[in-house]
């Protein structure tokens, strides 16, 4: 749901004007119409461009759900690793006490087992996905560019000398794979250890 | 005549081949262990011919088989070369044949050819790259309209030194 609309909810009664991204229309809508908030709906799926798209997704991550969310998660795997912790500390004659309400002792030294292998077989899992799947091999076309590259392109060679060839630039720019081949390599004279 | 000069390294050995009018350049690489590859697999045949011939003595059929089957299975090490015309192209070969033939007939009749021209070849690179959990250097070429770059030495991966040597003449040469 986009962020506007979002916060024009949290305030009912009131009239939310939506200006679309081209510009070109406002839309002038009333909160309690249901036919006018899935109107609204039709048209923001329509005309939010990429922008819009990373803005949203940027505040949903930041939004007070999550915290909460983040929250209970932290609450619950912490106290679940306190309650392993003690029951694995606890004496046996404790134990024996409290054996109608806990499982038997040796589940404990189960689970946890379980949970070390595991981690060690994700560790080894993710490392082999990585290296297989995940790395491009040695002849594909992502070793020299991709549809992300923001690619430096001067006409004139003295001025991306200056600029960037032996210069930071301000951005995150890609020079060209051939350019760069023929500095470092070309002019540099052959020399055997 | 053409001139060969020959550069030796610890696993591999460079041969380039350049003609007087610099028309014609190639440089071939060699596995350095090719003849103790090639003396192993010899006594790898031997020894699994031995075996069957000790325990199939009655079955010929199968003894055949097993001949066959380890006279296909083990080959000769990869030999690649790189051949550059100028102003007509490049030229990609390797070849590896079969043990019992001379390396000669082997190249004759096994490597394997590819020939890209001047005007599809965009440029000749040095690129890096992850090989398992380490960077390699690799020569490469980049051919208009394919959808992969064409590695120049996939298999006997040369040293920088020896990739920059041969990217430079390449350059000479204008591709």
């Amino acid at each position: 749901m986009p962020a506007q609309y979002r916060h024009s909810q949290k305030k009912p009664g009131c009239n939310t004007i939506i200006k679309k991204t081209n510009g070109t229309t406002n839309i002038n809508l009333n909160k309690h119409s249901i036919t006018g908030q899935e109107e609204h709906k039709a048209t923001m799926s329509k005309t939010t461009t990429k922008t819009d798209r990373v803005r949203i997704k940027r505040e949903r991550v930041n939004s007070y759900k999550n915290e909460y969310f983040w929250f209970s998660q932290h609450f619950v795997i912490t106290s679940i690793l306190i309650i392993l912790i003690v029951w694995s500390l606890l004496p046996h004659r404790t134990i024996i006490i409290l054996q109608d309400i806990l499982p038997d002792g040796e589940w404990i030294i189960y689970c946890e087992s379980w949970l070390l292998m595991g981690m060690l077989f994700t560790y080894i899992g993710l490392f082999l996905y990585d290296e297989d799947v995940l790395t491009p091999s040695l002849d594909d076309l992502m070793t020299i560019t991709d549809a992300k590259a923001n690619i430096v392109i001067e006409e004139d060679v003295t001025l991306f000398l200056d600029k960037y060839a032996y210069k930071e630039s301000s951005g995150i720019r890609d020079l060209p794979i051939m350019d760069v081949c023929r500095l470092l390599y070309d002019n540099d004279p052959v020399t055997d250890e | 005549m053409p001139r060969i000069t020959k550069k030796t390294h610890f696993h591999y050995t460079l041969i380039t081949e350049k003609n007087n009018d610099s028309s014609y350049l190639k440089f071939t690489i060699i596995p350095t262990s090719y003849n103790v590859q090639w003396y192993l697999s010899c006594l790898l045949i031997g020894v699994v011919n031995l075996i069957s011939w000790h325990y199939l003595r009655t079955r010929l059929l199968f003894q055949v088989i097993v001949a066959c089957g380890s006279l296909g299975f083990c080959k000769r090490p990869t030999v690649e070369s790189v051949t550059v015309f100028q102003d007509y192209g490049v030229q990609i070969s390797h070849f590896n044949g079969y043990v019992v033939l001379p390396r000669r007939w082997n190249e004759k009749w096994f490597s394997k050819i590819v020939f890209y021209p001047r005007d599809k070849i965009v440029d000749v690179i040095i690129n890096e790259g992850f090989e398992g959990s380490s960077v390699v250097f690799y020569l490469c070429l980049i051919v208009k309209g394919a959808s992969k770059l064409t590695l120049l030495f996939p298999r006997t991966k040369p040293r920088l030194v020896d990739q920059k040597l041969i990217y430079q003449m390449l350059k000479r040469e204008g591709v």
